[in-house]
Parts: C-alpha cells; sequence; structure tokens
C-alpha cells in the first residue's frame, strides 16, 4: 500500500493527572506513532491544585509499568523508598475523639505504606514523559461535541474547533464531555442536560489548611500526627492528618457531614478559601489531641465533598470517560478527589488500562473504536462504581453513620467489642479498593480476542 | 444506593470477624456453622433451603441460572481436555475420542442436573447427588423427558440421589471421576469437604471443582453487581467469607492426606505415610505440574453472555470464576 497512512486522531479533554497520565502511557507504549494526541486544557497554565499526592504500592506499580519509576525516585526525600508490598507499615491509626479521653479504634497496616509527592514534582514528572509529538492546548474550554461524518467535532469556548476520532474525558467531575455524552442521542434540553449526571453533593464539608509543625509541637511535642497518619473520628465528623514535606508541615482535614444533604444538589460554590464558618465548634468536646489540630487550624479552604451517581457505561461509540469524569469518590480510601488525599492515581489506573487495550488492539490490526469502547466499559464500569460505594460507606464508618452504628450519638461511650468489630470493618474497607490490572487485562483481552470456538457436545 | 449497601454490608458486618479470621485461615479449621452441630455434616441448612426455593428456576436458561446454563459447556470443554490429555500420557497414540464414555462419575451438589446430563449424554455412567430433596426431584424430572437419559432407559446413564456426600463414604463403590462445580462456596466446612470428595475416587482418578476466588474483584463482581445492583441473582446467593483462593485449594492438596503422627505405626522402617501428598509442590511454588494439578480461569465476556476458559497461565485470570483439577495418585 502507498501513500501515507493517516494518523488515528484522539482527542483529551482534561490536562490534568488523568489526562497527562493518559498521555504519558501513549508516550511509553509508542501509540503516539500510531495515534495523533491532542491535550485540551481549560486553564492557561497547567498547575495542580492541592499540596501532596500519596502514591501506595499499587499505584506504584502503574507509576512503574508508565516508565516513571526512575524519576519519581531521582525525586525521593533521604528517608523515602520504593513502597513494597511485602513489607507491612501504619498506614492509618483511628480513634474515636469524640470524648474527653479518645479512645483507640484500631491501627490499619497497609502492605507497602506509602509516598507522599508534592503535586508540582509529580506533574513535571508526567509532562517530561509525554513525548513531543502529542501536543497540549492551553486555554481551551470544551462547550460541546458532536458527531459529523469528519469524525468527532469538538467547539470550544474560545471559538475554536477540533476534529478527532476518539475523544477521551478526562476533564473531573464537572466533566463538559460527560455532559454531552449522557444526553447524546437523547433530545433533551440545556437545562436538563446539565442535571444528569451532575455531581451530587455527599452531605459532607472538609476544611483544609496545611499546619506548621512546630506549632504542634509546641502544644504537645509527641503529638501522633506529626509522625503517622492519624484519624479522630466523632459522629458525624471526622478529622484527617498527616505530615509532608518530610515532616515540616501537618495536612489537617476537618470533615462534618450532614446526612440528611446527602444526595442533594450543592447551592453555593464547591470550593470556599479562607472560610468564616465557625468550624471549630464542631469539635468543641473532642479530646485534646485533636483539639490541638482545631485549634492550630487558619482560614482553612472549605469543599463540599461531592460523588456521581452511578453511571450505567463508561464509553461507547467513540467517547469515552477516565478518572473523575466517570466515577468520582470522597476521598475516605486516599483516592479520588482533586482535594484532600489522593492516593493510588485512580486517574492513573484508567488512563494505563486504555492505553494498554489500545496497545493491544493495534497490534492485531483490526481497530474498531466503538467495540474498545465497549470491552472498556464492561470492564472498568462494575468495578468503578463499586469503589465510589465502598468508599462513600468508608466515610459512613469513620462518623459512626455506617448500618449498625447510626444508634451511636455524639459523645457516647462504646463498648470496646463494638469499637473493635469497627475497627475491622475500617480495615477491610482498604481492601476492596486495591483492584487488580491484571485481572482487568486479561479480561479485557479474552473479550476482545479470546473466542476460542467452543467444542460442541456430541449427542 | 445507601439501602442497597446497607443490605450487602450488613452480611459482611456479620460474617465480619470470619472475614479477618479468613487472612490467615487454612482450610483445616472448620468454619462456625449457625446450624448443625455435626462437624462431618458440611451441609449448611440455610444454604440449602435457599436453593430449595429456587428448585423450579434450574432449567429455566434465563432465569436465575442462566450464569450456570453458560458456564455449562466451558466446564465440560475443559473436563474432556484434560481426560484426553492424561489419557495420551498413557497411550500417545491415542486421538481424541469419548473420553467420559463408560466411566463412573460423580456429581456432587448435582442442583438440577445441569452438568449431570452432559456428563450422561457424553456417556459416563453418571451419579448425580444433593443435598437438596427438592432440587434431586427437578434433575429427576427433566430427565424423565429425555428417552436416552431416563432412568427407564435399558441402560440408564444418569441417576440421581438425594444425600449429601459423606453418606456415600460409607458404601465401597469409588469413582473414575468427582465434580463439584460452583459447591465449595456454599460450604460450611471446606476442608471436610473436599476430604470426602478425595476418598469417594478411586486412586488415579479425577476431581474437577469450580468456585470463586476470595478477591474484591469477585466481591464486586459476584455479589455486589450481581446480587445488590443488577438483580440478576437472588441475594445472599453468595458469602463472600466463603470464596476460596486457588492458592488454598491449592495448598490443601499439598497437604493432602495428612501426615497421620498419631498411627499406632512406631517402626521407624515403615514410610510415614502409604500414600504420597497429590501435589508434589513445595509451599512457596506457583508451578502445577500438568500431570498433578491445574488451575483455569473462567472468564464471563457481558458483552457476549459467554463464558470463556482462560489459557493455561494467563495472569490475572483466577481472580474471580475458576476450574481446579487434581489426580489422586496410583497406589
Amino acid at each position: 500500500m502507498s501513500g501515507s497512512r493517516q494518523k488515528i486522531r484522539i482527542a483529551v479533554v482534561g490536562g490534568g493527572i488523568g489526562g497527562m497520565a493518559l498521555g504519558v502511557s501513549l508516550s511509553s507504549l509508542s501509540l503516539d506513532k500510531v495515534f495523533q494526541v491532542d491535550i485540551y486544557e481549560s486553564t492557561a497554565k497547567l498547575t495542580q491544585v492541592g499540596a501532596g499526592i500519596t502514591i501506595w504500592p499499587r499505584g506504584w506499580e502503574i507509576l512503574k509499568n508508565m516508565g516513571l519509576e526512575a524519576s519519581l525516585t531521582e525525586r525521593f526525600s533521604p528517608d523515602q523508598e520504593v513502597p513494597m508490598m511485602s513489607v507491612p507499615k501504619v498506614g492509618f491509626i483511628y480513634r474515636k475523639s469524640d470524648q474527653k479521653e479518645g479512645v483507640p479504634i484500631s491501627v490499619v497496616t497497609m502492605p507497602g505504606g506509602s509516598i507522599s509527592y508534592h503535586r508540582a514534582d509529580l506533574q513535571e514528572v508526567l509532562l517530561k514523559h509525554i513525548s513531543p509529538s502529542i501536543q497540549f492546548h492551553l486555554s481551551h474550554r470544551l462547550t460541546t461535541y458532536r458527531q459529523t461524518e469528519k469524525g468527532l467535532e469538538l467547539e470550544f469556548t474560545n471559538g475554536e474547533v477540533a476534529v478527532c476520532d476518539m475523544l477521551i474525558g478526562a476533564d473531573g467531575i464537572n466533566s463538559a464531555v460527560r455532559r454531552t455524552f449522557l444526553a447524546d442521542g437523547k433530545n433533551w434540553a440545556e437545562n436538563e442536560k446539565n442535571k444528569s449526571g451532575k455531581p451530587v453533593f455527599s452531605g459532607t464539608y472538609v476544611y483544609r489548611n496545611l499546619i506548621d509543625s512546630q506549632l504542634i509541637r509546641r502544644d504537645a511535642p509527641n503529638h501522633q500526627a506529626l509522625t503517622l497518619p492519624i484519624v479522630y473520628c466523632g459522629k458525624s465528623k471526622h478529622i484527617v492528618a498527616y505530615p509532608v514535606s518530610q515532616g515540616k508541615l501537618v495536612n489537617v482535614l476537618l470533615f462534618v457531614s450532614d446526612i440528611r444533604q446527602e444526595g442533594t444538589y450543592l447551592d453555593g460554590p464547591a470550593v470556599v478559601e479562607n472560610t468564616k464558618d465557625d468550624f471549630a465548634s464542631h469539635f468543641k468536646n473532642w479530646e485534646e489531641e485533636a483539639h490541638i489540630l482545631v485549634k492550630r487550624t487558619s482560614k482553612p479552604s472549605k469543599w463540599a465533598i461531592q460523588t456521581l451517581k452511578p453511571l450505567d457505561v463508561f464509553a461507547s461509540g467513540r467517547v469515552f470517560l477516565i478518572g473523575d469524569a466517570a466515577h468520582a469518590m470522597p476521598p475516605h480510601l486516599g483516592n479520588g478527589a482533586g482535594q484532600a488525599i489522593e492516593a493510588e492515581c485512580d486517574r492513573a489506573n484508567d488512563a494505563y488500562f486504555l492505553s494498554m487495550i489500545l496497545a493491544k488492539v493495534i497490534r492485531q490490526g483490526e481497530f474498531s473504536i466503538s467495540k474498545i469502547a465497549d470491552v472498556y466499559s464492561a470492564i472498568r464500569q462494575p468495578f468503578g462504581n463499586f469503589t465510589v460505594a465502598a468508599t462513600i460507606r468508608q466515610g459512613l464508618l469513620y462518623e459512626f453513620n455506617a448500618p449498625g452504628y447510626e444508634d451511636i450519638k455524639d459523645g457516647d461511650v462504646v463498648p470496646e467489642e463494638r469499637l473493635n468489630t469497627l475497627g475491622k470493618l475500617i480495615a477491610n474497607g482498604w481492601d476492596w479498593t486495591f483492584q487488580s490490572m491484571n485481572a482487568d487485562l486479561q479480561r479485557a483481552f479474552s473479550m476482545l480476542y479470546g473466542e476460542k470456538d467452543l467444542i460442541t457436545a456430541k449427542l | 444506593m445507601t439501602f442497597i449497601l446497607a443490605r450487602s454490608w450488613q452480611k459482611t458486618a456479620r460474617s465480619s470477624s470470619s472475614l479477618v479470621v479468613n487472612l490467615s485461615r487454612g482450610l483445616h479449621t472448620a468454619r462456625s456453622s449457625t446450624v448443625s452441630p455435626s462437624t462431618t455434616n458440611s451441609v449448611n441448612n440455610d444454604e440449602i433451603a435457599h436453593f430449595s426455593k429456587l428448585s423450579s428456576e434450574w432449567w429455566d436458561e434465563k432465569g436465575e441460572f442462566s450464569f450456570l446454563h453458560k458456564m455449562n459447556p466451558v466446564r465440560m470443554q475443559f473436563i474432556r481436555e484434560k481426560l484426553l490429555e492424561i489419557a495420551q500420557e498413557e497411550n500417545p497414540e491415542l486421538e481424541s475420542g469419548d473420553m467420559l464414555a463408560g466411566l463412573d462419575v460423580l456429581d456432587v451438589g448435582c442442583g438440577g442436573g445441569l452438568l449431570s446430563e452432559s456428563l450422561a449424554r457424553m456417556g459416563a455412567k453418571t451419579l448425580g447427588i444433593d443435598a437438596s430433596g427438592s432440587n434431586i426431584a427437578i434433575a429427576s424430572l427433566h430427565a424423565a423427558a429425555d428417552p436416552k437419559l431416563s432412568p427407564s432407559s435399558t441402560s440408564p446413564n444418569l441417576s440421581y440421589l438425594h444425600a449429601p456426600a459423606e453418606t456415600l463414604l460409607s458404601q465401597p463403590k469409588r469413582y473414575d471421576v468427582v465434580c463439584s462445580m460452583e459447591v465449595l462456596e456454599h460450604v460450611d466446612n471446606p476442608a471436610a469437604f473436599l476430604s470426602t470428595c478425595a476418598e469417594l475416587l478411586k486412586p488415579g482418578g479425577h476431581l474437577f471443582l469450580s468456585t470463586i476466588s476470595r478477591t474484591p474483584l469477585a466481591y464486586a463482581l459476584t455479589i455486589f453487581l450481581a446480587e445488590d445492583v443488577l438483580r440478576q441473582v437472588s441475594s445472599g446467593t453468595h458469602t463472600y467469607s466463603k470464596y476460596i483462593k486457588p492458592s488454598e485449594l491449592v495448598q490443601f492438596f499439598r497437604d493432602y492426606p495428612q501426615q497421620n503422627t498419631n498411627d499406632s505405626i512406631s517402626d521407624s522402617s515403615t514410610p510415614l505415610s502409604l500414600a504420597r501428598p497429590w501435589i508434589s509442590t513445595h509451599a512457596g511454588s506457583n508451578y502445577l505440574p500438568r500431570l498433578e494439578a491445574e488451575l483455569r480461569g473462567l472468564i464471563y465476556n457481558p458483552l457476549r453472555a459467554r463464558w470463556h476458559l482462560a489459557p493455561r497461565d494467563a495472569w490475572g485470570a483466577l481472580e474471580c470464576n475458576y476450574i481446579f483439577w487434581v489426580r489422586k495418585p496410583m497406589n
């Protein structure tokens, strides 16, 4: 065959961790030679929201598979090392703190512990590993897309138009791609388009701030949060604290919930900087150790935690949703958000998985985008939605609102046996979200190519 | 959504203590049963009642048991492939043939007879047993509708018995092949159950088991999705803490038969045990000698609503449904 092969055009909407991870993944598989990849980002500059990002062993595996290990280990601080599954380390300490004298609930160990990076560092590493043939287009905010005979036509607020063969929505919880994706094929009015797939409020606000460790040390030189991640639990509230930046700072998150508001649509803005809320009043009768952290919290930013109602389908036709665009969840298991603790690099998981599928399909020669979409959705959707449910459940456990614990009221003394069971459930909760990427890939490959002719039974 | 979650998590909460124990538990300790105090009885009355209620649905290919119907061809495929492989090992000239013809086969936990009928049609002299009387009734009824399978035919290849496996131990008959498909995850005492199945085999006999592994993925697919969200199967069909990992199954047969140090044999010249372990590799090894044992993933393709037997040694294939074969040593 003569003539130049037209590259298949992939448009990625969203230049956050998910979009960048996809760029890295495609580059590491040399797929940028087959695909013309364009990443569209709504902001004028690539920045990261939030301070730290925590990577657990399974997340590390994915980043390693994407070829990032060397660059990441380069940026280790002296005390850091590669998280290894074989070495159990303390993951989190849990305490019941809504009483004068706090009570331990459990200590959850995690195989391999975790590594924290400053987000800007991670972004730098990702960008370094994206092939130069992959184009970034900043200040491009997607309004909508439509199917034409040339392919998918993308419309941006700056008036520009682009055409692609395959569209990947990596644009987070307020995804514009998802909005159109859900409305696609149905004649819904514009405001209905906005409602369906709109993020729902979880009922929980989180107040976030970084506290100088010196301040905490003054009150309590041996405060646990200076060295270990710790969760202080109470009725409809909890506090998460963990050291960052080589122990120079403590990241403190105060969660306050009103379960009646769960499932509603948020009225005001999702984020308020320097809130004037009287957050301290929620923790009045809490134990001293927790009090110290609340006391030192000043002008925190206030975030409403939102989630997505589970979608039936994560991809169809030419359109794929990855990361928060498909399955936004609260941060209670350290994954998801763009908010508090980000562990596991969940969005990297989706990106990696999709790239591996594309690589396999390209090698086999027969390329059907809609078939890939069906496989991607069939594999990722069940576990993605399950993880959201499991994470929501985890938050309920932390706040004594889970089934079996609703009777517990603020400040109640709870018998040790009940707390032990709670501790075990919390520990188990962490297991749920450890998803086997190998199993997913195996299932995907067998769905694409494993259709051996079954031996028909002789009758 | 919260309600659905509440139900499934309540089940988990109830069995949470066994969930934690599971992490370090081998198959040798009996699980606590809420019903029968008899430790040799692997039957859980709650489980039996659950499946008896669904008896009439067995042969509705689109109903409650559609998954099992769809799984049947793949199980049969594996059974025939493995029997052929072993037969060819002993007789290299052998061409593919009726591997099951004339063999004595026991189907433990036969349910409505899905597998038993397939085995009988392939020429095996098949006995299907089940602890639920209503299952046996349905199975017998369905078989009676086919003149080739009916017990009144000239040479009945298929018969059914309402009995738990343990009751067959006291009888002399032993089998060339014992199958137990999607049963292990429902019994209370898996170690006792496996021992019973093992003992019912002739030396050199074949044991085929299919079950579900104990992983978050399996939970997500078989319980969370299938039961709670999509309602494809009745709630309570599966209990996560009863799922068995492939490695646990393999370890059981590494240790089986138990080296019995309480034997009256005190003579040091006598071999420690007259029977060798069924699987000869040591505990750290992932390798299974293909003439001793094999594990294969069973992968469901929701797009085609079909099951697929994963290739040998396919990584990541054993995280949900899988099938296991092991051979009883000769002598």
